[in-house]
């Protein structure tokens, strides 16, 4: 017997090794969690290591940043008062033009996020086979944090919780290849869905053909599917082309946000004012 | 149990340092796949039963810590270990050619089989990006083997040196009881 496994050992090792990564593979695209608990153990294990190296690297670039780097700050202060001028005076309009708003807003019943709950976190940790568009916050269940919530910024969209142990939660980004949001172009209200691809920019599809968009255009959640509230920044629109005998225009969505390079960001924990299809029949 | 703590202990360090690394990096991607060096190391020093099991628990652990492919990088990281550890049981020896040859190769291997998973048991393909972050890849890798596997090297030795003094000098080989 232990001339006969010696003999094919390598076989043996080699196909305990498919088997084990081929079942666990195939349970988790089925959405199965069985390792949960370990998954779950490393990243609370991970998190305080991980928080104390964002922490010493935020502070060396802090130092960096406010003491010495310091060149063309005056030109800059300049620059911002006269920018500042200019938006506290458009503020006050805008302020106006809120107000009025809000009127019709409450007389259409819109959905608001003024009563959203939030929790700010810090990004603590990226995946670390740089496969997929993932960040890890550290804020966790501990905060209040769930599965399946948006991830902002104050510019718009992130991305989505996956995963939450006690002190740590993973975000997809919406860049990623299995991420998809249901966008409207906040211009001319032309539907489309951004799917993410793993590049920093977003594939833009099922735009009409006979769709009014431009360059430039900026491109705001719709709210459908269920996961992000309507009226969230997504990005703005670039490269559209019109292909030939397709029914749709191809385009890209540049996020609002440069990913590689977030520091902070929101997670919103509800209650959230999501259009649901079918929702409305429903009632 | 004393080397599996030690390679416990580097496999943590080493996920620490590569989910932040982009603290040192201005976010972009340019930080080498210590998971995979430390397959190669397991390979290298205890063959192809140490390496497949060290790759494996590697990549298992860099599973844990992504989301949504749990059990490629056990594969892709086992299969580096157990296939540097079948040549250097029969074909070549530790030598700083040799760390380099497998560093370009089991990075293009690595990517290669992850690519084929995901492309088999999933319905996304575009996984593992362009041809030019392969070879990011590759120089990144061969950049960081020669002193990571220094380091590895030492600290493995260092642990067990360590607990030699402290319990007596009883020691068994390093890579006898993996």
């Amino acid at each position: 017997m232990n001339d006969y496994l010696k003999k094919y050992q390598d076989l043996i090792i080699l196909a305990a090794l498919l088997a084990v990564s081929v079942s666990m593979f195939l349970s988790a695209a089925k959405g199965k969690k069985t390792l949960n608990f370990l998954e779950r153990a490393l990243m609370t294990a991970t998190s305080p290591f991980q928080d104390a190296i964002g922490w010493t690297a935020e502070s060396v670039s802090g130092v960096w940043r406010d003491y010495i780097f310091l060149v063309g700050v005056r030109e800059d202060n300049q620059r911002l008062r006269r920018t500042l001028d200019k938006l506290a005076f458009e503020n006050a309009l805008i302020l106006e033009r809120l107000k009025s708003y809000q009127r019709l807003d409450d007389l259409l019943t819109f959905p608001s996020l003024d009563n959203v709950s939030f929790e700010a976190a810090r990004v603590i940790g990226r995946d670390p086979s740089n496969r997929v568009r993932m960040i890890t916050l550290n804020k966790g269940s501990r905060s209040g944090v769930g599965e399946n919530m948006p991830v902002v910024t104050h510019r718009g969209i992130v991305g989505r919780t996956v995963s939450v142990s006690a002190t740590q939660t993973k975000v997809l980004l919406i860049t990623d290849v299995r991420s998809a949001v249901d966008g409207i172009a906040q211009e001319t209200r032309d539907s489309l869905v951004a799917a993410g691809d793993n590049s920093p920019e977003l594939e833009v599809k099922y735009l009409s053909f006979g769709a009014q968009v431009k360059e430039g255009d900026m491109v705001i959640s719709s709210g459908l599917g269920g996961v992000f509230p309507k009226g969230l920044l997504t990005g703005t629109l670039h490269e559209i082309k019109q292909s030939s005998g397709s029914l749709f225009l191809t385009a890209r969505l540049r996020p609002v946000e440069d990913f590689s390079r977030l520091e902070e960001a929101l997670i919103l924990k509800g209650p959230l004012p999501v259009n649901v299809p079918g929702e409305e029949e429903a009632k | 149990m004393r080397l599996l703590a030690a390679y416990g202990a580097i496999i943590f360090a080493a996920l620490v340092i590569q989910t932040t690394a982009f603290n040192f990096t201005f976010g972009s991607p340019l930080w080498p796949d210590l998971t995979l060096i430390i397959a190669i190391h397991g390979g290298l020093r205890h063959g192809m039963s140490g390496g497949v099991r060290l790759g494996a628990a590697a990549g298992l652990a860099e599973d844990l810590l992504s989301y949504g492919a749990t059990g490629a990088n056990t594969l892709t990281k086992g299969l580096t270990g157990f296939i540097v550890g079948k040549l250097r049981e029969s074909y070549i020896n530790d030598s700083n050619m040799a760390r380099g040859v497998l560093a370009v190769g089991a990075t293009v291997a690595d990517h290669i089989v992850y690519s084929l998973v995901i492309r088999t048991f999933s319905d996304y393909s575009a996984l593992s990006g362009s041809l030019g972050a392969l070879v990011v890849a590759i120089m990144m890798n061969l950049a960081f083997i020669f002193p990571a596997l220094r380091m590895i090297n030492r600290t493995v030795e260092w642990a067990g040196n360590l607990w030699k003094d402290d319990f007596g000098g009883h020691s068994k080989p390093w890579g006898a009881g993996l």
